[in-house]
C-alpha cells in the first residue's frame, strides 16, 4: 500500500515536471543562447539601516527593478561599522547572481583612513550606479561672509575662527573640504546631522558641508545660507539660481555621496549582464526619475553602466588614497 | 492657541483620520512593546501605509504612531524587565519590583497617565511657544551639549548612595563601553581587535535587554522552584488587573511629574538628545530632589512616573525643532520629515505661517493620541498581563527568546545576539557582586554625547578650555555638575564628624 503510494506520487511528480517543463518553453520568448532567466527573488543587502538616504533608494530602485526583472527583488538592511558589516555579510553570500550589494564610497574609505582591516575595494564589483548626489556649503545667514571670496577673506584674517562641520572625517565631506581648502579651514566631525544643522543656524561652528536635500528648509527660510556648491555645473534646484559651482570658482571638490549595486566575484556573466540591460531601464522609468527629482537627485548623472562605473569607482579609490593617505 | 487647538482637533476628529490615529496608536503601542524595534523603528515601519495618506494626516497618523510607541515600551519594561525601547530601560527599576509585589496593575497605570501627562505638556509647549523654545535649542552648541551630558553623569554618584565606589566603577565601565567601535571624531577604530562586529560600537539595545531581561531570567532560575512559581502571580486572586491609580495617587507625584514633563521637553528639543537621555536625566535627577529619593528603585510610582512622563515629553519636544526650523530632534522625527519631503512639504519655519494645518495637525494628533493611548494600552497591557500568569519555567526561555529576537532584529546581526548575551552574564555578576547595572548603562549612553561634543567643543576652540566653560549655560550646568559630585563627600565628612 504504501509502496504504491509513493510509486503514485514519484509519476505523478515526474508528469508534473515534463508537463510544466514544456508548458514553459512553449509559452516562453525565445531566448538566445545564454541569456539569463531569472527564476527566484533577488536580495539586495543595504549596509545601512531603515529610513535613511542609502536605504530609500535602494528601495525605489528595488520596487522599479522587480517590474523589469518579473521576480520579486527584496532590500535587506545589515547596518552596523559604518556599512562594512553589512559588505562582510553579502560577501559570505554564494555569488549565484541572486544576491547583489548596495555600496557608497563610505565603507571604501573606512578602509583607506585605516578603521576597518577589510577589503572593502577588493570585494565590492561596481556593477551600476543608481545616484550621485552632491555636496553644498553652507552658513549661518548671521555669517559675515556671503560667497566662497568672502569666507576666504574672513578665514586668512581670523586665523583658527572659521571651521567646517561634516558627518564623517574620513567621508566625501570631509574630502570636500580638505580640497576646497588645504589647512585653511579644518573639518569638524558631526556624528547627528540635526546637531550640525542646529549648530550652523546657531552659529557654533562657522561652515558646514551637506547634501541639499537636508537643509533645503533651512535655505528656503532664509536661516541658512549658501555659499557655493561643490559640483561641476551650477545646480538646477529653486532658490540656488545665484549660488556658484566649483567648477566657477576653479575649486576641484567633486566629491559627493554616489549609491551604487555592487556584485561578486564569480557571479554569472549572464546574471550581470541581465540584472545591468534591466538596471538601466528601472533607472529610467518615471517612478525613480520624479522621485530622484522630489529628493534633489537629478543634479547629476545618475545612471551609470558597468564600465563607467567601475571606472569611477577606480577614480574614487586613487583620489580618496591620495588625500587621506592609505593606510590598509 | 485656541485657534490652533481647535484646527487641529478639526482634522483629528474626522472619522476616518480618528480612524488611522487609533490604528496608529495600537501599531505604536505593540511595536513599542517589543523588544528592539525603537520608536524611530516603529516609525519606519508606518512609513509606507503614510505614503497613501493626505500629507496633513500622515504626519498626525506618524505622530501617533510615534508617541505609542515610548509609551508601549514601558508595558514590557514593567512586566517583564525588558525596556520595549531603550527610552524606557529606567521604567523597569521601579516598575519591574512593582510588578513583583504583585501590582503590576497600578504600575502600568502609572506609567500610563505618566506618558499621556508627558505627551501633553510637551504637546502645549510645542503649540504655545514653539519659536521661542526653539531660538534657546540653538543656544545649545558642543559646549553646553556636553555639560548636559556631563550633569547626566554625575549622577552617578548618587545611583547607589551604599556603594558609591562600586557604582562609579560601573559608570567607568559603560563609559569605556562608549569608546569602543570607530572614533567619533576621527574615524579611526579603537578597541575593536580587528573585529567589524565591534567597529560599529556597542549597540546600546542588546546591552540593554542582556542586562535587564537576561539577568533576570537567570537570576529567577537559580531561586528554589516554589518561590519562582510565586513570583509570576499577582498576590489576592492571581489574576492582574491594570487599574489606573486614583487621582490622590497620581496628585502625590505631582512634583515629579511636572519635573519630569519639562525637562523631557527641553532634552527632546535639544538636538543630538532624545527620548533615551531624557528618562534616563529625570530619573536621575529624582535620584537627588525627591522626598522620597532614598526610596527610588524599590519599586514606588515616583520613579516611573520620572521616567515615563520624560520620555513621552521629549516626543513632544523633537516635533518643536522640526516644525519651526527643519531641523528633526531625533531619529524618528527625520524620518517623518523624509515622508513629508516625500510629498512635496517644505518643513520649516515657512511651513508654521504659510501652513498651519501641519502644526495644528501634530498637536490635534498628540493630543488625541495621548488619550487614546490610555485606553489602546490598556487593553494591550491586560493581554500582556495575561502572559504574567504562566509559570516562570515557561515564562523565562520565553523572555530569552524574546530578547534574542529582539536583539537580533535590530541590525539583522547575530553579534548582537551574542552581545545581549555576554551582557546578560555581566549583569548577573553585577547582581552577585553588587555592582550597578544601572550606572553601566548611563555611561554607556551618555558617554559618546559626552566625548564627542567635549572634543568637538575642543576643536572648536582650538583648544581653549577657558573658552568652553566661560560660556554662560556651560558654566551653570557645570557648577550643578560639581555640586552634585561634592555633595556626597561632604555628607559622608559630616556624618563621620557626628
Amino acid at each position: 500500500m504504501f509502496s504504491k503510494k509513493v510509486l503514485i506520487t514519484a509519476l505523478s511528480t515526474l508528469a508534473l515536471a515534463v508537463f510544466t517543463g514544456c508548458g514553459g518553453d512553449s509559452s516562453k520568448e525565445t531566448k538566445a543562447p545564454g541569456e539569463w532567466e531569472w527564476e527566484r527573488k533577488v536580495e539586495i543587502i543595504c549596509p545601512w539601516g531603515t529610513g535613511g538616504g542609502a536605504d530609500t533608494t535602494t528601495r525605489t530602485f528595488a520596487t522599479a527593478l522587480e517590474k523589469e526583472l518579473g521576480v520579486p527583488v527584496v532590500v535587506n538592511n545589515r547596518s552596523g561599522a559604518g556599512g562594512v558589516s553589512g559588505i562582510e555579510f553579502g560577501a559570505k553570500q554564494p555569488a549565484d547572481g541572486y544576491t547583489y550589494i548596495m555600496a557608497t564610497p563610505s565603507p571604501m574609505l573606512a578602509q583607506i583612513s585605516g578603521a576597518t582591516n577589510y577589503d572593502v575595494y577588493g570585494t565590492l564589483q561596481p556593477l551600476v550606479q543608481m545616484v550621485h548626489d552632491c555636496n553644498i556649503f553652507v552658513t549661518s545667514a548671521k555669517s559675515p561672509y556671503n560667497n566662497y571670496e568672502e569666507l576666504m577673506k574672513y578665514a586668512e584674517e581670523n586665523p583658527g575662527k572659521v571651521k567646517a562641520g561634516v558627518m564623517t572625517i574620513t567621508g566625501l565631506d570631509a574630502a570636500c573640504v580638505m580640497s576646497a581648502f588645504g589647512d585653511k579651514i579644518e573639518p569638524v566631525a558631526y556624528t547627528e546631522g540635526s546637531q550640525l544643522n542646529a549648530d550652523v543656524i546657531g552659529g557654533h561652528v562657522g561652515i558646514a558641508c551637506v547634501g541639499p536635500a537636508e537643509v533645503s528648509a533651512m535655505v528656503a527660510s532664509g536661516d541658512m545660507k549658501v555659499l557655493f556648491s561643490a559640483t561641476e555645473k551650477p545646480l538646477t534646484l529653486p532658490g540656488y539660481e545665484n549660488v556658484k559651482c566649483a567648477a566657477d570658482l576653479g575649486i576641484d571638490c567633486f566629491f559627493g555621496p554616489s549609491r551604487g549595486i555592487f556584485y561578486l566575484k564569480g557571479t554569472p556573466e549572464e546574471a550581470l549582464k541581465s540584472f545591468e540591460a534591466a538596471a538601466e531601464k528601472a533607472l529610467a522609468s518615471d517612478f525613480f526619475k520624479n522621485w530622484a527629482k522630489t529628493e534633489g537627485l537629478d543634479q547629476r548623472q545618475g545612471w551609470l553602466n558597468r564600465a563607467d562605473f567601475k571606472a569611477q569607482w577606480d577614480e574614487d579609490y586613487k583620489s580618496l588614497t591620495e588625500l587621506f593617505g592609505k593606510k590598509n | 492657541m485656541f485657534d490652533l487647538l481647535f484646527t487641529g482637533l478639526k482634522i483629528i476628529l474626522t472619522p476616518s483620520t480618528f480612524l488611522l490615529i487609533t490604528a496608529g496608536t495600537i501599531l505604536g503601542v505593540i511595536f513599542g512593546a517589543l523588544p528592539g524595534v525603537s520608536a524611530s523603528m516603529a516609525v519606519a515601519l508606518a512609513l509606507p501605509f503614510a505614503y497613501a495618506m493626505n500629507p496633513v494626516i500622515a504626519i498626525a497618523f506618524l505622530v501617533a504612531v510615534y508617541c505609542a510607541s515610548i509609551t508601549g515600551g514601558g508595558i514590557t519594561a514593567i512586566l517583564f524587565k525588558i525596556p520595549g525601547t531603550p527610552s524606557s530601560a529606567p521604567t523597569t527599576f521601579d516598575g519591574y519590583p512593582m510588578a513583583q509585589r504583585g501590582e503590576a496593575g497600578k504600575a502600568l497605570g502609572f506609567s500610563l497617565v505618566a506618558s499621556a501627562v508627558g505627551g501633553m505638556v510637551a504637546a502645549f509647549a510645542m503649540a504655545l511657544i514653539s519659536p521661542q523654545l526653539s531660538s534657546i535649542a540653538l543656544k545649545f552648541g558642543p559646549s553646553e551639549l556636553f555639560a548636559v551630558s556631563f550633569l547626566g553623569l554625575s549622577v552617578l554618584s548618587c545611583l547607589d548612595s551604599d556603594n558609591i565606589v562600586k557604582t562609579l566603577i560601573s559608570g567607568l565601565l559603560g563609559l569605556f563601553l562608549a569608546c569602543i567601535g570607530m572614533d567619533p571624531m576621527l574615524g579611526i577604530a579603537r578597541f575593536t581587535w580587528g573585529s567589524s562586529t565591534l567597529l560599529s560600537g556597542i549597540e546600546m539595545i542588546p546591552v540593554m535587554i542582556g542586562l535587564f531581561a537576561v539577568t533576570e531570567v537567570l537570576k529567577q532560575t537559580g531561586k528554589p522552584r516554589t518561590k519562582l512559581e510565586s513570583v509570576s502571580k499577582d498576590d489576592g486572586d492571581g489574576k492582574i488587573k491594570t487599574v489606573l491609580p486614583g487621582f490622590k495617587e497620581i496628585w502625590a507625584t505631582k512634583a515629579t511629574m511636572t519635573r519630569a514633563s519639562i525637562l523631557g521637553t527641553i532634552v527632546g528639543i535639544l538636538p543630538g538628545a532624545g527620548a533615551t537621555i531624557a528618562s534616563f536625566l529625570s530619573y536621575a535627577i529624582e535620584k537627588k530632589v525627591s522626598k522620597r529619593a532614598d526610596k527610588l528603585g524599590t519599586g514606588i510610582a515616583d520613579g516611573i512616573v520620572a521616567s515615563e512622563a520624560a520620555n513621552n515629553a521629549a516626543t513632544g519636544g523633537s516635533m518643536v525643532p522640526l516644525l519651526s526650523l527643519g531641523i528633526p530632534g531625533g531619529n524618528a522625527a527625520a524620518i517623518m520629515m523624509t515622508a513629508l519631503v516625500i510629498k512635496g512639504v517644505q518643513i520649516g519655519p515657512l511651513l508654521v505661517k504659510t501652513q498651519p494645518d501641519y502644526l495644528a495637525s501634530v498637536f490635534g494628533s498628540m493630543f488625541v493620541t495621548n488619550i487614546v493611548m490610555v485606553i489602546v494600552a490598556m487593553a494591550v497591557a491586560k493581554v500582556f498581563a495575561k502572559i504574567l500568569a504562566v509559570p516562570y519555567t515557561i515564562l523565562g526561555p520565553v523572555i530569552v527568546m524574546l530578547a534574542t529576537i529582539g536583539a537580533y532584529a535590530l541590525k539583522n546581526n547575530s553579534g548582537d545576539v551574542l552581545l545581549m548575551a555576554t551582557a546578560g552574564i555581566i549583569g548577573y555578576l553585577f547582581v552577585k557582586l553588587k555592582y550597578n547595572s544601572a550606572a553601566l548603562v548611563l555611561g554607556l549612553v551618555l558617554g559618546q554625547m559626552s566625548e564627542s561634543n567635549f572634543r568637538r567643543a575642543y576643536t572648536l576652540t582650538n583648544g581653549s578650555l577657558a573658552t568652553i566653560f566661560t560660556k554662560p549655560i556651560t558654566a551653570v550646568l557645570m557648577t550643578a555638575c560639581v555640586i552634585m559630585l561634592v555633595y556626597p563627600l561632604i555628607k559622608f565628612a559630616l556624618e563621620k564628624k557626628k
